[in-house]
């Protein structure tokens, strides 16, 4: 089991690698796009095959709509399937799941 | 899951602990759709992502305080949130003033751009991968 924090400006992703190759993210801050770019990549050199990226309640109506929309019409975002898990006090908790895991131009 | 309540309860002895840092930096965060400054959480080795998904409500709530149209269904976290962990400097006033209205709305302009970007990126590599690979 492999476990560290992707920090970037002052974002985070906290990661976690099960030893059969399946990672989980979990977002603490996001601050810009970057450090969920940096996440994912390092997450795929440290032998992540597959993943999971959670959410947490979406508070953001954009973001929202957005993912509603992909979870309703199986529309991947970042390769990821996205699925609507739940809606927590302050909104939509979604889940992507990487049956590959991606890797991103930085 | 446990309550809302239970889970301020758990970060409270944490966050009560933090100080303001005059060098402080602050920048609109995409899940919550608000103003965040860099002294309101505690180090990443001493806390799990999921324990502070509970503060995204305590934000937003400050965020809607600072656009003048507070957000109720986050109103019941941040009172219990000031209860529990008074000190924190997430509730200094000066991070509540309408002056700051217009930083967030031109941050939450530019990051949700970035954001939407992201996508369309990967699919372009993507594109340009397998037309590569075609080309070989």
């Amino acid at each position: 089991m492999k476990f560290f924090n992707v920090v970037h400006n002052d974002g985070a992703v906290q990661v976690r690698i099960d030893d059969d190759g399946f990672a989980t993210l979990e977002i603490v801050k996001i601050e810009d796009s970057g450090v969920l770019v940096r996440a994912i990549n390092q997450t795929f050199r440290a032998g992540a095959q597959r993943a999971t990226f959670f959410t947490g309640d979406v508070a953001n109506p954009k973001e929202v709509r957005k993912h509603l929309m992909r979870a309703r019409t199986g529309t991947t975002w970042l390769n990821g399937m996205v699925t609507h898990l739940v809606d927590g006090e302050f909104g939509p908790q979604f889940r992507i799941d990487w049956v590959e895991m991606p890797s991103i131009t930085e | 899951m446990s309550s809302r309540f239970e889970r301020l309860q758990k970060i409270a002895p944490q966050l009560d602990r933090l100080r303001e840092d005059p060098n402080a930096r602050v920048h609109y965060e995409l899940m919550s759709d608000s103003l965040v400054w860099s002294d309101e959480l505690p180090p990443l080795d001493e806390f799990q992502a999921s324990d502070s998904s509970v503060l995204r409500g305590v934000w937003r709530y400050r965020t809607s305080l600072i656009m003048g149209v507070p957000e109720e269904k986050c109103r019941p976290a941040w009172e219990e949130a000031q209860k529990l962990f008074p000190n924190w400097p997430g509730f200094l006033p000066q991070r509540q003033l309408p002056s700051w209205r217009e930083f967030f709305i031109e941050r939450q302009a530019k990051l949700s751009d970035h954001w939407e970007e992201l996508d369309a990126r990967y699919r372009r590599q993507m594109a340009e991968a397998v037309a590569k690979s075609a080309a070989v």
